[in-house]
């Protein structure tokens, strides 16, 4: 071996024990839904580093997820992609000796639909899709179907998620949102091309920005992205629930199971179960936490923002997404098509 | 002096001619000048450096740059290397086969590119036990950069003659003395100007690299991307006002030396 052959080892040898050093966490949630310390702070207590990335829907996170070699050990899925995520085999089981923060949890999530023995989420934050409305538009929005009125032509939005916008269709109908009749469905189908020409766009939480500087009048809307865009223009924004009833989400973290650092993703997990970690983030993100404890720590403006936190009577009315059976799915699949492409 | 137009025509060929740069460069010089307002909406409200200052304190748009001037980096010296010699094959034995398939991957849409590639990728990494990374990057962009390099040295071996690399063989060269002692720096400046194109390709790229990019090699498109779809944010109009800047140049240079 001469002495370049020498030189260029020991160069790639400590390049490479350089990079293996440390522990690695990577972490995909939903952008906007963590403090801008959460990260710093665990980093320090567990002397791990995180890479932290953000993605805009559910779609977006399976399409990478998917290949189940992404490179991503936790995620943040809806309750409705929870059931075929865990059928692909993508998620790790995890184990409750390593979450001991687990009954910081309020007790309406502690047994969810989804996953009642939360043996592979742990639910983190929710909400519900409600109408965000210019408090100038008269008469107040407070069914879907003031989504489809011709004066707010040009000035309305809806989400550009299709079991959203099914949702939407399905309870002006008066049907469950997780309608699987083909005859239902079809029937929202035409109820949602009928609404295209009263369109400004499909968007989901980019309509914030939108509805705060006045462009959109009427917007389906998380109430995540309703809460931040109201709190940035109180008296001219408001917000509503329908009456004809309306879909609830919750967002949960999981571990994927091509994790190499399922101890470390535990950690990730109990450090956001912890009550002052989710009332912190809760207060930055003006968000719904599913964290009891945390709710009792959170500011009263907050605590008591009913858009937010509405009442158990509002809530009676609220609809969990359920995942769809595979010819129910696709058959939404393809008129999700037609609907955007007519 | 008669040029053969009249007065109106020529009138009317300024205002198209003006017409046309504005319809290219209003939307950039708009961005431009937002990048400097001291309001974060689009009313003017005085000038103000304080979006370069946020961009620059933004750790993520950092480190996406420089993996997009790694990546392209390594990509260019890669391609401009394979290339060069292939433009050199296809001169000495042209085939059809060979240049049309190579330019497949110029029409290719880069979404399919783009797909293709991760399905590869994915298939091999069962047996490579690998994961997606700056890696993958490099070897995507190759895959069209390659083209393009081919295409700028190939028209410029077209105006070379052939003779001149024959009368140094005879002379006694060796084929790879030749080829390094007349027929290189002849094509020096073609070489220069095709590597800048695949340079700026390359850092230009955003569909095939956000399906093919890993973890930790985020590029600067995609950081821009992901900025944009959460709204309005001037932070945007600076990173773009830096980037139309920096290419532009790049891209001046490499027509300079390709027309000298």
């Amino acid at each position: 071996m001469n002495r370049r052959t020498f030189l260029i080892g020991v160069a790639a040898t400590s390049i490479h024990t350089a990079c293996a050093r440390g522990a690695r966490l990577n972490v995909y949630n939903w952008s906007d839904y963590i403090a801008p310390d959460t990260v710093a702070n665990f980093e320090r207590e567990s002397g791990a580093r995180v890479r932290y990335g953000t993605y805009e829907s559910n779609q977006e996170m399976l399409a990478q997820v998917m290949s189940g070699n992404s490179g991503w050990d936790v995620v943040f899925p809806s309750e409705d992609f929870i059931g075929p995520m865990r059928d692909l085999g993508l998620l790790a089981p995890l184990r409750h000796e390593w979450l001991p923060n687990l009954d910081a949890l309020d007790p309406a999530f502690q047994k969810p639909p989804w996953d009642p023995e939360l043996r592979w989420s742990v639910p983190y934050m929710h909400g519900s899709t409600g109408i965000l409305y210019q408090k100038s538009v008269v008469p107040a929005p407070s069914a879907w179907a003031a989504l489809w009125d011709q004066k707010l032509r040009g000035r309305i939005t809806m989400l550009d998620d299709a079991t959203e916008v099914f949702g939407a269709c399905l309870k002006k109908m008066g049907r469950s949102i997780n309608s699987t009749d083909a005859v239902e469905l079809i029937e929202a189908k035409r109820q949602a091309i009928a609404q295209k020409p009263l369109l400004r766009a499909y968007l989901n939480a980019e309509v914030r920005d939108q509805v705060v500087a006045g462009d959109v009048l009427a917007a389906e809307a998380w109430a995540v992205t309703a809460g931040q865009a109201i709190a940035a223009a109180p008296d001219k924004l408001a917000f509503a629930f329908p009456e004809e009833g309306y879909a609830r989400f919750a967002d949960s973290v999981t571990i994927l199971r091509e994790s190499r650092r399922v101890e470390l993703a535990h950690k990730w997990i109990n450090h956001l179960l912890r009550p002052e970690v989710a009332a912190s983030i809760v207060s930055a993100t003006r968000t719904a936490t599913a964290n009891g404890a945390a709710q009792k720590l959170l500011p009263a403006e907050i605590r008591e923002n009913s858009v937010l936190y509405p009442s158990a009577a509002t809530l009676e009315h609220g609809e969990w997404f359920q995942a769809q059976p595979s010819a129910s799915q696709k058959l939404r699949d393809r008129l999700w098509t037609e609907i955007k492409s007519s | 002096m008669n040029t053969g137009m009249s007065i109106r025509a020529k009138d009317g060929f300024a205002f198209y001619a003006a017409a046309a740069y504005a319809f290219l460069y209003l939307p950039l010089l708009i961005l431009a000048v937002f990048s400097v307002n001291a309001s974060r909406f689009t009313v003017w409200q005085g000038f103000s450096a304080r979006w370069y200052r946020a961009m620059l304190a933004d750790h993520d748009l950092l480190e996406s740059t420089a993996n997009s001037l790694i990546i392209a980096t390594a990509s260019t010296l890669l391609a401009t290397a394979i290339g060069t010699l292939a433009a050199y094959a296809l001169w000495k034995r042209s085939s059809v086969w060979l240049s049309g398939s190579l330019y497949l991957s110029l029409v290719t849409p880069e979404i399919v590119t783009g797909v293709s590639l991760l399905a590869f990728y994915q298939w091999a990494f069962r047996y490579l036990h690998l994961q997606l990374g700056m890696h993958t990057v490099v070897l995507a962009h190759l895959s069209f950069s390659v083209a393009y390099v081919v295409l700028v040295v190939l028209a410029r071996l077209r105006t070379f003659d052939p003779t001149l690399e024959e009368a140094a063989l005879d002379l006694g060269a060796t084929e790879l003395g030749a080829f390094r002692r007349v027929t290189l720096p002849y094509l020096a400046p073609a070489i220069a100007a095709a590597a800048m194109l695949a340079f700026t390709v390359s850092i230009d790229d955003y569909v095939i690299t956000s399906l093919v990019a890993g973890v930790d090699s985020r590029t600067l498109p995609m950081v821009i991307y992901a900025m944009a779809r959460r709204g309005v944010n001037p932070v945007l109009n600076a990173v773009s006002t830096v980037v139309v800047v920096a290419l532009g140049a790049l891209v001046l240079i490499s027509e300079r030396l390709r027309a000298s």
